[in-house]
């Protein structure tokens, strides 16, 4: 079951996507025919597999437009983004230039998963410097639609150029369905069974609805990870049944896919295969496990034991650390790994996993102290003096920089940075 | 799995592919007992570039069928840095690689899946007024205008040409006059604006050419043909380059 792809609408009748969304989007394109509309680009924004991309191609794909995409495993650089998205933005497209058409853009653009532009003051560790930055630029002249992907549409909205992004732009949060209960979601159940039905059939599978019913209950609305479950989960025509439990994907596991099963699967040998097949580190896996157990788990009981384990499985990781025997850092990923089972009350409900705010914390400090690094090496330029007797000197710097005139010139002379500046002040 | 082996002159070589990586860094050719001809766009759909290489343009082309081949442009390019200029540069397929041979050297380098490389649909264009200049006049215009902005604009009429370039806070134009052109047709004026950088780089790349020749209308896109090797037509690699016109408000 590796050739899903071609079963990927193409069509917007064929997408399983909530009509309002649809809506929004297909309205916001429609008022571009009344001039260039004051917000350029719309962010969509939802878990992964929820059919954000797949969505943005079937619209173009309908319009008969192209895409002119750059995805996560493109640079986005400033200097990339000019030459793909600026370009792309300001002219014409030549792959389907037709004088007799008069049209009033000739593409979209499509910047897929937006929250792994990863940017960084220092070039060589963010390949992707001054891309949001730039994309926040383009975004106010642009002459084409721009369509903006993201899992994480709050850590975005917390970066300076996205918060500029996010102003600019229409938002729309890819939500299948809010509750359970709504009638949304049970159009969402219908349309799902359909097409997997269909899918099977193609494929000669056995379909057996109670399988993707509990691939929803699991995966909520994770479109993608249902389908593959399922159809993973149905034998070939012909065989006996096998069961859920023992489908599974061999594909690449996300941070999400496996907190979702850590908590809520039970499975303990499921657990270990998504771990198997991770694209994360297990001191990642340990931080998330901490930092979402208390969303997850909502007796104090539950919670005292989950911590304890947690706290166990950080013992083994430091002892693992310390003596570099990596290797087996598995053994705390299998600690980990039967997290729900301290759980005596599981929780039904949806939980929206956060990304672990130490990690947030830690590259936050170490902004700050790269920050204090180059504000010290631009003074020590100037005043011919080290780096380290100059700190132990800031005050002077900073009663320096008290005079308006004095920080002004000191900021042209030395090109200080906003951040820089800010230090000074503070010493 | 097809036989192929093909020699050609260096220089010639090296023209394709910097004309080439102007616009993509990897490219699709198609292999034919005639030839080979290739086309490509950038990423963002804004230059686009088609060429035929007759296979009368190689000292030696033999092909027992036809093929797709392929190619990441840049490990060309860094191949035959190896070469001098008076080298001939003998490429075969050798399963899903090229190797190259260099006077001393063989090396080989893989090529790429031909699915991950699309070819795209070059438009029919058809502008009747073109205007022909020297090199050396051209680029120094588009210099002139590169730290300007991101766009130039081009206007022809029977008298002149311009090419200017604005922003915010700084202009630069570039003013040639009928007696510096070397052919011009154009009936009425016309004006349109295109992709600054990707012009300059498509000027420089065209190393051996002497003139210029810019065939566009109202902001539709510009034409830039070229025409290298050797001066029999069966000899000579040909082709044409597109950039996209900018939206005007």
């Amino acid at each position: 079951m590796d050739d899903l792809e071609k079963y990927r609408p193409t069509r917007v009748s064929d997408l399983i996507v909530n009509n309002k969304i649809l809506e929004q989007i297909t309205q916001w394109l429609r008022s571009w025919e009344n001039g260039v509309p004051a917000k350029r680009a719309i962010i969509l924004h939802g878990p992964p597999g929820t059919g954000k991309t797949t969505t943005a191609y079937a619209i173009a794909g309908e319009m008969g437009l192209p895409v002119v995409e750059m995805n996560a495993s493109n640079e986005r650089s400033s200097e990339s983004m000019k030459q793909v998205a600026l370009m792309a933005s300001l002219y014409r497209d030549l792959s389907t230039f037709d004088e007799s058409v008069k049209r009033e853009y000739d593409h979209i653009i499509l910047i897929d998963e937006a929250d792994n532009i990863f940017e960084s003051r220092n070039s060589r560790v963010g390949g992707d410097t001054g891309g949001l930055t730039e994309l926040a630029k383009i975004i106010k002249s642009s002459r084409s639609p721009i369509i903006i992907t993201m899992n994480e549409f709050y850590d975005f909205r917390r970066k300076a150029a996205g918060k500029d992004i996010v102003a600019n732009s229409v938002v729309i949060e890819f939500r299948q369905f809010q509750r359970v209960r709504d009638s949304d979601y049970k159009s969402f159940k219908l349309s799902l069974l359909q097409r997997i039905r269909h899918i099977s059939e193609e494929e000669g599978l056995q379909f057996d609805p109670s399988v993707v019913e509990r691939a929803i209950e699991v995966n909520r609305d994770d479109i993608r990870s249902i389908i593959n479950d399922s159809l993973s989960s149905f034998s070939y025509r012909g065989e006996g049944a096998s069961g859920f439990e023992n489908g599974g994907r061999d594909s690449e596991t996300s941070i999400f896919d496996c907190m979702r099963d850590t908590f809520k699967s039970r499975d303990y040998d499921r657990i270990l295969q998504d771990l198997f097949g991770k694209d994360f580190e297990t001191e990642d896996y340990l931080m998330w496990i901490d930092e979402n157990a208390r969303s997850e788990v909502q007796e104090t009981e539950d919670l005292e034991s989950v911590y304890r384990l947690i706290a166990e499985a950080d013992i083994f990781m430091g002892r693992v650390m310390h003596k570099q025997h990596y290797a087996f850092k598995g053994y705390a990923e299998e600690i980990l790994a039967g997290v729900s089972f301290e759980i005596a009350k599981p929780n039904t409900h949806f939980v929206k996993y956060d990304f672990p705010k130490r990690i947030l914390r830690m590259s936050r400090m170490r902004d700050g102290k790269e920050t204090r690094r180059s504000l010290l090496t631009k003074l020590s330029r100037i005043c011919h003096t080290d780096r380290s007797v100059l700190e132990d000197n800031m005050w002077y710097f900073r009663s320096l920089a008290k005079s308006k005139k004095a920080l002004a010139e000191m900021q042209s002379v030395l090109s200080l940075t906003e951040k820089e500046v800010t230090l000074l002040k503070k010493g | 799995m097809t036989m192929l082996k093909m020699t050609i002159s260096l220089k010639n070589l090296k023209e394709i592919a910097d004309l080439l990586n102007t616009v993509v860094t990897e490219a699709k050719f198609k292999v034919t007992p005639e030839g080979l001809s290739v086309k490509a766009v950038d990423p963002a759909h804004v230059a686009m570039v088609s060429m035929e290489i007759p296979r009368g343009a190689f000292v030696e082309y033999t092909t027992d069928g036809e093929e797709e081949l392929a190619i990441d442009v840049e490990r060309v390019k860094s191949v035959i840095k190896l070469a001098s200029p008076n080298d001939l540069v003998t490429m075969s397929r050798d399963g899903g690689k090229l190797r190259f041979e260099i006077s001393t050297i063989v090396k080989s380098i893989s090529l790429l899946d031909n699915n991950s490389v699309t070819t795209p649909r070059v438009p029919q264009i058809n502008s009747e007024s073109y205007v022909v200049v020297s090199k050396g006049n051209l680029e120094r215009g588009l210099k002139a205008a590169e730290d300007v902005s991101d766009s130039i604009r081009l206007t022809l009429n029977g008298q002149e040409l311009r090419a200017r370039s604005v922003s915010d806070s700084e202009e630069s134009e570039m003013i040639l006059p009928k007696d510096m052109l070397k052919e011009i047709k154009c009936s009425q004026t016309i004006k349109s604006s295109y992709p600054l950088e990707y012009l300059l780089k498509l000027v420089k790349s065209l190393s051996s050419a002497e003139d210029i020749k810019l065939s566009f209308k109202d902001d539709y896109p510009l034409t830039i043909e070229f025409k290298f090797g050797q001066s029999k037509e069966s000899e000579s690699i040909s082709g044409n380059f597109l950039l996209a016109p900018r939206m005007e408000q």
